[in-house]
């Protein structure tokens, strides 16, 4: 290890955001200190041995340097410690550098720690996820209440509950994801005014907003046709609701990174497209 | 079998779909729990953070904007609210108790002791040694291997003061671990 590290505190630069009074067990000479070391001592770094550098900053530079950069350190052979450390690969000068690879080898040592600490298997998360869920369940967001039925019925659903019949619709073809789904009554309006909390329900003829995600096998105007023609059948027998307009964008493509790494195959061919229809 | 993005799940629970967020939970809790053990040094504190942020995520849902990555979203909540626990934490100790203190945290969690091997209980405890800021941004990198651009996004600050961060964190444990060899 490098005699010119001394680790003590570690000052942080470019922002005042916190104290600078920071505990060191061991390595703290005044714990009580108001003003932590930030630079290396200066006599630390005078050896000539390889291994050992000079301290490119005095000792009475304020901690705060809004460059951030203030700490680093200048090898003897002229190169700052934090370009050494940053360097992706080392170059001709780091390999034959005894200054530089004394600063590696100490960054080395930590990078088994970090190999060994990457490993560790992530810790199990289904406690945390139920009583997670457990709590959205107490502050669920249900939407607008949305009319079924007749006038004399007064049934309504909420806009949760009804988009989650739609987008299961859609996703019941193979290749397709449902994101947003919005319904709504069809009047700009009205529908405006049914997202007021405690304001009047909104009676009539409603309209639906879907995004899918779609595989490259579908074409566009073949798979918002299928999708709207299922979400009137849905919406008029497993719902019972009035829908008189249905928008399908589709606004991204099912795992477009494999198809690009498979070579692609032709997307839309005949064969595919009669396959659908089926 | 392809599974939907984060995006769109993201999408779906910002329109008050929880089963879709339920997805999104059980996808990113393990990475979110392993990155606030590591900033908070205690299990126990990184589930009640972790689960915080996530209750925290399903309200403010309805106004993310989805061309930002849940993940790093989640990371700035998940790591924001470690930072303030930490800094929180501090003034409250007195200084010559800090190693103390920290010694029955291990002792106590025989979870912990048995998951972690010595050299991570090792560097676990080096880590106490940093800023919050220095740690947050160090296991950031090193340990989630987030990019500097993804950390200042995270952290709210310059790249150049996450590599100001880094360096100081890096400079400190490459002394600190290399006493224990």
């Amino acid at each position: 290890m490098a005699v010119g590290m001394n680790p003590g505190p570690p000052g942080d630069g470019p922002d005042r955001d916190h104290e600078t009074t920071h505990p060191r067990p061991q390595h703290t000479p005044d714990p009580t200190s108001q003003v932590p070391e930030t630079t290396p001592r200066p006599d630390a770094g005078a050896g000539s041995e390889p291994g050992s550098r000079s301290d490119a900053v005095p000792d009475d530079l304020p901690e705060t340097d809004p460059e951030g950069a203030e700490e680093d350190e200048i090898l003897l052979c002229g190169r700052s410690l934090s370009a050494v450390w940053e360097a992706e690969e080392a170059d001709e000068h780091t390999t034959g550098c005894p200054y530089c690879r004394e600063a590696l080898t100490g960054l080395g040592v930590l990078d088994r720690y970090v190999r060994e600490a990457r490993a560790e298997r992530e810790p199990p998360a289904e406690a945390v996820t139920a009583r997670v869920m457990n709590l959205v369940r107490t502050e669920l967001r249900p939407g607008r209440m949305l009319p079924l039925g007749e006038p004399v019925d007064d049934a309504w659903i909420a806009e949760v509950a009804a988009a989650k019949v739609f987008r299961e619709t859609a996703e019941s073809l193979p290749g397709v994801f449902a994101g947003s789904c919005k319904v709504m009554p069809i009047d700009p309006a009205a529908a405006r005014r049914s997202l007021l909390p405690g304001g009047p329900r909104y009676r009539g003829p409603m309209r639906v907003a879907l995004e899918l995600t779609a595989a490259l096998d579908w074409t566009v105007p073949e798979l918002a046709s299928l999708v709207r023609q299922l979400i009137a059948d849905a919406a008029r027998d497993a719902v019972g609701m009035d829908i008189v307009e249905i928008d399908v964008s589709v606004v991204d493509v099912l795992g477009d990174d494999l198809g690009d790494a498979l070579g692609g195959e032709p997307p839309y061919s005949d064969e595919t497209r009669e396959r659908r229809e089926r | 079998m392809p599974e939907p993005s984060d995006k769109l799940l993201a999408v779906r629970a910002g329109e008050g779909d929880e089963a879709a967020f339920e997805l999104l939970v059980r996808r990113h809790s393990g990475q979110l729990l392993s990155l606030a053990t590591r900033l908070l040094g205690s299990r126990a504190d990184a589930e009640d953070a972790v689960q915080d942020a996530f209750v925290s995520a399903w309200r403010r849902l309805p106004e993310f904007r989805a061309d930002a990555a849940f993940s790093t979203w989640m990371y700035r909540i998940v790591t924001n609210r470690c930072l303030n626990l930490l800094r929180a934490r501090r003034p409250t100790q007195d200084l010559s108790t800090v190693p103390e203190l920290s010694a029955p945290e291990h002792a106590a969690s025989p979870v912990r002791a048995a998951e972690s091997t010595e050299v991570v209980r090792a560097l676990s405890d080096a880590l106490d040694g940093l800023t919050p800021e220095q740690r947050a941004c160090w296991v950031l990198r090193e340990l989630h291997g987030l990019s500097y651009e993804e950390i200042a996004d995270v952290t709210h600050i310059s790249q150049q003061a996450v590599r100001g961060r880094i360096f100081r964190a890096r400079r400190y444990l490459t002394e600190a671990m290399g006493a224990w060899r």
